[in-house]
């Protein structure tokens, strides 16, 4: 439009030397009608510049009365009377229109100029005759004709006007670089880019255009040209000649804000924030329009109006300029808004920060005030800003506690830092948040899920799967629900629950086979059953994985799993079990996140090529551990397995060294299990290769390091100890040695230094010795501050014996839990058992024979634990007859006496029991019977049990006798 | 007697012309008084401490004590024009060669030194204010001490408070220089843009000397963001120290990264600044010696991030499960090393076989 109105301007002033020269040429004047127009009209030249000043005064309407008055009053004479120079009064006549924005008038207009008023005049002899006034605005009207049709959408039109009128410019004084210019942005919306573009860089980089009309063609550049081609084809135009714009006035830099801010949003909505921020950077900070109004408004209010009549005029200054500042302020807003929307998107979350921040912070009312705030913590959640992000999110619920983003803030905060992998902070952010929502309500589902989730990446299984199992039951449409199933099932893999694992996992690849998590999901599963013993179903699931999940990050793991199953199965050949552990290392060699998988393949290659004897193989396969692997999680499993084909190959010395190495490396570990497997292996060793009395030495001279740290020595002195036990010599020496090597063992230093194994031992040498408050400290210290270290169940195991002792309800209640966790944590069978007797027997000894018969249960069910089956049959049985089911247990006692004579204690209780039941049926009989039996096969014994059995059967007997 | 005498008159001071007063060539120029009255003289002679001055209506020469005068229009000197041209245009380096040269001429002849509004003192304060523009505060520190502030025109006297806190930059006071920046922040933040941009800036190089990283890369952005980067120096400026103070990061993780066992990271935000910083003010490159990690983000493809709500109709957060949010990536493998109950038993260690089952 400015452009039109520039080439109107122009125009209008080679029209005013044109109507003075129709002034001066005059015309006849047929004054017909009274009016005034009619009077105007009836003097052409007058009439002229009349219509010229409303034209320059933009009385439109005025204007283009008067010239259709003249057009009208003319009629057709006029080209014959005044020859193409008539066509001026058109020409005025569009340009009059155009003011009025009535751009199809003005093209009529126009072409009525052009085309009827040519200066080629053909007399009636086809010859050319001369005009009496020249049409000086043939081009002109072409020219403003084209700009019409570019108003208009013709811009196809449009484009045939504007190449029209440059090609017959020459000698025309008009304006070609605003033609140029026109032509320009019309090719461009007609699709002719190339074209619109050679416009449009000749401008830009000519050395004779003005540097207005060089700006006019970067604008067009920019609005007409740049949406439609790609950023990078934008950018050298923006670097060449993106000065252009940014050095000019104030003034004028403002009135271009609306077109870049424009830009900017349209780049925005296409997802291309690159070219977003960069339109940003040519605004004018709307920042100074609002600092610039501000002070109008301060000089204003200070200087009132004296006159009360200009008081009104005043005030609706002042009311105006204030709506100015809300609307530059509006402006500032967008321009942070739209900046942080770009820096966001771009992942440059600091920018997207900074400029939200902002908005929140310095427009408080701004209708996008939700949405700001929520960005904001986005942002700083990105930034890993925890506290920050919490503060903010705690902002936005607090402002907006009922808002339906309150659940999605919820979720941002708990769930980005969980995806960020930031498990720790996932988790307190989640616990806090979720506080804010009603159990099972939408805010709070996803909190929850990141609670349990990130108590499992937390290694946390029993927390995160009492929060899972709550989740499930809580949400039953949980929006994690397909999550939280799989982590729940691996939950139970993690707490080595096998059976439940396998049946949540198998569940889950039900009802979700196209998971994400299936292939995780599967390989666990595939565990599972391996651990349960299903090896053929072990190997299904497997094959199942590697032929579906091909890519699945548990490919390389699931081969290693594939060869332990075919190590359980038995009956695979060395070479089938190798294969899988090779393909293991072949396809996570060199990728960081298989870096422990294919040390374990190592691991596995390594032992089996050393127990069947291929030592150079399994120290080859150790070369090439080293090479890449050591430091691995499974080192210490390696140098274990690898020690004796080391010797066997002649590098017995770096055998040694290397054990020696890693002890030394571990030397000062207390708490993890390394150190003391570590001690194991290295003892093996040496009883493998040297004497016992080289042993003793060795152990006796161990290099320590400097300082000696007490987690070695502990285990140095607790090997010397545990030798004494086994050695020769009296008990008596025996018993001083081992009582002089636990007082050293007690002297090494504070239990807090001391690894578990040897605290254990310590422990129990303190109880034997009847310091039972010393070995309850160490027992209370293991199981509040090493609750998940190695021989923690010896400690528990132990407490639990002592707690059983004491006779207080409260210590029994606590020896049954204890004894329950070593049960379900302990992966050495002969304790579990212990622990099972244990509690079976403490619960029994307490009454409690409803939960005792539970533990005998649990006994008898395992078909390998054998050291006390006598009696947990008889217990069982009485049990049974104690919770109602005498005849049950009648048979339960007779099984005992008959499968177990030997184990007098039971044995002879089980006669006992059979024979009380019978009497209380009034089966006399029959009862004295049983006793009969037992004093026949027992009664040459002496026992307790059997005395009593006489006791009773003579009592018995008298009676029968008396009765019959 | 005309009115303009009168005030002269009662407003001339007596001095007693000094053996080094020079002659002004008669220069017409426009004097602010600091009553308010603005005054248009001819200037007879300029001394170390007034101006000989004559007014159109009188012939009387009177003379002008500089405590009398707020400031003194001079007419612009060739030298000045120069220099400020080359200010004007973003040549701060030429520009502060310029200004150093003619801070030095302490003349009457060449600068009207040592009148209020000479062009020695103003001079001084622009070279000054070049070497704020280059970040250059070593400049500032060593050169603030010596501008005659009650030289300058009135209305420049009162210097920015960015210009003491780079002087402060440049003797290496960071925490002070924390300090005012913040203060100044906050009472800039209505008012001053312009000022907040460069008190932001200072602010991110107070916390970057600091060690306070992730903090000055807040700071930086809030240099280029809160005003979209249309400060075309301090924004750049600021953007540029990011992308540095990034990039050297990115540099030592990647140095002490077991590449084993860890993936590379993704610099994300070093590439997203790095392209921002070449698109709007590198004409497609960073600058000249740019760290080579940054260049290397430079040359890397953008990695997009979800859009912001609110923006483009993202009108509602879908919270949909994805790969990531469902921990599917994150899932660690529970290989069978991790189990307790396998076939293969690892040699036990001395002692571990319980013999103390049971009673």
């Amino acid at each position: 439009m400015k452009l039109i109105r520039s080439i109107c301007l122009g125009g209008w002033s080679f029209l005013t030397f044109v109507g003075i020269w129709f002034a001066v040429g005059g015309a006849r004047v047929e004054a017909q009608l009274p009016n005034s127009k009619e009077l105007a009209a009836s003097n052409p030249a007058a009439a002229y510049n009349l219509i010229l000043m409303s034209l320059g005064q933009q009385k439109y309407i005025e204007g283009l009365e008067l010239v259709d008055e003249v057009i009208r009053y003319w009629g057709p004479r006029a080209a014959e009377q005044y020859g193409p120079g008539f066509g001026h009064f058109y020409y005025l006549k569009g340009l009059l229109q155009m003011g009025l924005e009535d751009y199809a008038g003005a093209v009529v207009s126009f072409r009525t100029c052009r085309e009827d008023f040519s200066n080629e005049i053909i007399n009636n002899e086809g010859e050319r005759e001369s005009t009496k006034l020249q049409n000086r605005f043939l081009t002109h009207a072409l020219a403003q004709w084209g700009a019409c049709l570019m108003v208009l959408g013709d811009y196809a039109g449009a484009v045939e006007k504007l190449k029209a009128a440059l090609a017959e410019s020459a000698g025309v004084k008009i304006r070609t670089d605003v033609i140029g210019l026109n032509l320009a942005r019309s090719h461009l919306r007609n699709g002719d880019f190339d074209d619109g573009l050679a416009l449009l860089e000749k401008a830009m980089r000519s050395e004779s255009l003005a540097i207005e009309m060089k700006r006019k063609a970067f604008l067009i550049l920019a609005e007409d040209w740049s949406p439609e081609v790609s950023f990078d084809r934008v950018q050298p135009y923006l670097w060449e000649f993106g000065d252009l714009v940014r050095q000019d006035t104030r003034g004028n830099r403002w009135s271009r804000n609306p077109l870049f801010a424009y830009l900017g949003r349209q780049a925005l909505d296409r997802e291309d924030p690159l070219r977003a921020l960069t339109w940003y950077s040519f605004l004018l900070d709307p920042r100074e329009l609002v600092n610039h109004r501000r002070e109008l408004l301060a000089e204003m209010e200070l200087n009132p109006p004296t006159k009360p009549e200009e008081e009104a005029a005043w005030k609706s200054r002042i009311e105006e300029t204030r709506k100015g500042i809300d609307e530059a302020e509006s402006m500032v807003a967008a321009m942070l808004l739209g900046v942080g929307a770009g820096h966001y998107q771009m992942r440059n979350y600091a920018g997207a920060y900074a400029a939200f921040r902002e908005v929140a912070d310095a427009f408080p009312k701004h209708e996008k005030r939700p949405d700001t705030l929520y960005n904001v913590v986005a942002s700083g959640v990105q930034l890993a800003m925890w506290q920050q992000a919490q503060k903010d999110g705690k902002q936005f619920l607090d402002e907006y506690p009922d808002h339906p983003l309150a659940p999605e803030v919820a979720r941002l905060l708990a769930e980005s830092t969980f995806i960020l992998q930031e498990w720790q902070q996932a988790y307190e952010i989640a616990i806090d948040l979720r506080d804010r929502f009603e159990i099972g309500s939408v805010g709070r589902d996803v909190p929850d899920f990141v609670v349990g989730a990130s108590l499992y990446h937390l290694d946390r299984y029993e927390e995160a799967d009492a929060e899972l199992t709550a989740y499930l039951k809580n949400y039953p449409d949980a929006r994690r629900l397909e999550a939280a199933t799989y982590y729940h099932g691996s939950c139970k893999v993690k707490r080595f629950q096998w059976k439940e694992g396998v049946e949540i996992l198998e569940a889950f690849m039900e009802k979700w086979p196209g998971s994400d998590l299936l292939s995780s999901a599967l390989y666990q599963s595939a565990l599972g059953r391996f651990v349960l013993g299903d090896l053929e179903e072990a190997l299904a699931r497997i094959d199942r994985l590697q032929s579906e999940f091909p890519d699945a990050m548990e490919i390389p793991a699931s081969w290693n799993l594939k060869g332990d199953v075919l190590t359980s199965l038995g009956t695979a050949e060395f070479e089938e079990i190798e294969t899988p552990y090779r393909t293991a290392i072949e396809l996570g060699d060199g990728v960081p996140v298989h870096f422990d998988t294919v040390a374990y393949s190592y691991w596995k290659l390594i032992l089996m090529h050393a127990q069947a004897g291929k030592d150079e193989a399994a120290v080859a396969l150790y070369d090439a551990y080293r090479k890449g692997y050591d430091g691995s999680r499974h080192e210490l499993d390696i140098v274990a397995a690898v020690v004796d084909s080391l010797v066997e190959v002649g590098r017995s010395s770096e055998a040694e060294d290397t054990l020696r190495r890693q002890i030394r490396a571990y030397a000062g570990e207390a708490e993890s299990g390394s150190l003391g497997e570590l001690m194991g292996t290295f003892l093996k060793f040496l009883d493998t290769h040297y004497t016992p009395d080289e042993v003793e030495n060795r152990i006796q001279y161990f290099p320590l390091p400097t300082p000696a740290p007490v987690p070695l020595r502990a285990w140095l002195t607790m090997i010397r100890i545990e030798r004494a036990e086994k050695g020769k010599g009296s008990d008596a020496s025996r018993a001083a040695t081992l009582s002089a090597g636990y007082r050293e063992l007690a002297s090494l230093g504070d239990k807090r230094e001391m690894p578990n194994y040897p605290l254990v031992k310590l422990a129990r040498w303190y109880r034997d010795d009847g310091k039972a408050n010393e070995a309850r400290e160490i027992y209370e210290f293991l199981l509040e501050h090493r609750a998940q270290g190695p021989h923690v169940e010896m400690a528990m195991f132990d407490l639990a014996g002592m707690l059983s002792q004491t006779g207080v309800e409260e210590d029994g209640e606590r020896a049954v839990t204890l004894y329950r966790q070593v049960r379900e944590q302990s992966d050495a069978s002969d304790l579990q058992e212990a622990s099972v007797i244990g509690g079976g027997r403490l619960l029994f000894e307490e009454g409690d024979f409803e939960e005792a018969k539970v533990w005998w249960t649990d006994y008898l069910r395992h078909s390998n634990w054998q050291s006390a089956r006598a009696e947990a049959n008889f217990r069982y049985g009485t049990c049974i007859e104690k919770t109602g089911s005498p005849n049950e247990a009648l048979k339960i006692y007779a099984s005992v006496y008959a499968l177990y004579p030997g184990h007098l204690n039971w044995s002879t209780e089980s006669y006992l029991g059979a024979a009380r039941i019978l009497k209380t049926e009034g089966r006399d009989g029959d009862a004295i019977l049983v006793l009969v039996d037992m004093l026949k096969r027992l009664g040459h014994l002496e026992h307790p049990g059997i005395e009593k059995g006489r006791k009773l059967f003579a009592e018995w007997k008298e009676e029968w006798v008396k009765k019959s | 007697m005309s009115r303009s005498s009168r005030i002269l008159f009662r407003l001339a001071t007596f001095v007693v012309v000094v053996a080094t007063a020079f002659v002004v060539e008669g220069q017409e120029v426009t004097v602010q008084l600091t009553n308010g009255t603005v005054l248009t003289v001819r200037v007879e002679s300029v001394d170390s401490a007034s101006l000989a001055i004559r007014t159109a209506a009188s012939q009387a020469t009177a003379r002008l004590g500089y405590d009398q005068i707020a400031s003194v229009e001079w007419p612009e000197t060739q030298e000045w024009v120069h220099a400020e041209q080359l200010f004007r245009t973003g040549q701060f380096g030429e520009a502060a060669v310029e200004f150093e040269r003619l801070s030095q001429k302490k003349t009457t002849r060449d600068t009207f030194y040592p009148a209020p509004g000479n062009f020695a003192t103003r001079a001084h304060l622009r070279m000054l204010d070049c070497f704020r523009y280059q970040a250059q505060a070593p400049s500032v520190a060593k050169f603030l001490p010596g501008l005659e502030i009650e030289k300058l025109p009135a209305a420049e006297r009162e210097l920015s408070a960015a210009l003491e806190l780079w002087a402060l930059a440049g003797k290496g006071r960071w925490e002070k220089v924390l300090t005012g920046a913040d203060a100044g922040i906050s009472e800039n933040r209505e008012t001053k843009q312009g000022e907040m941009i460069e008190l932001t800036l200072l602010k991110g190089m107070a916390l970057e000397e600091l060690g306070r990283f992730p903090e000055a890369t807040l700071a930086y952005a809030a240099s280029y963001s809160l005003n979209a980067a249309t400060d075309r120096q301090f924004s750049k400026l600021a953007l540029r120290r990011s992308i540095e103070m990034l990039a050297s990061q990115a540099e030592l993780a990647e140095a002490a990264r077991d590449e084993r066992r860890e993936e590379k990271p993704d610099w994300f935000q070093l590439r997203a600044q790095a392209q921002f910083y070449a698109s709007v003010f590198g004409k497609g490159e960073l600058w000249e010696n740019a760290h080579p990690v940054a260049n290397l983000a430079l040359s890397e493809k953008l990695t997009l991030g979800e859009t912001a709500l609110g923006q483009n109709a993202r009108n509602r957060v879908e919270g949909e499960m994805g790969e990531a949010s469902s921990g599917s990536e994150l899932i660690e493998q529970v290989t069978a090393d991790q189990m307790k109950q396998v076939e293969v038993k690892k040699a036990e260690a001395p002692g571990t076989e319980n013999k103390d089952s049971g009673k």
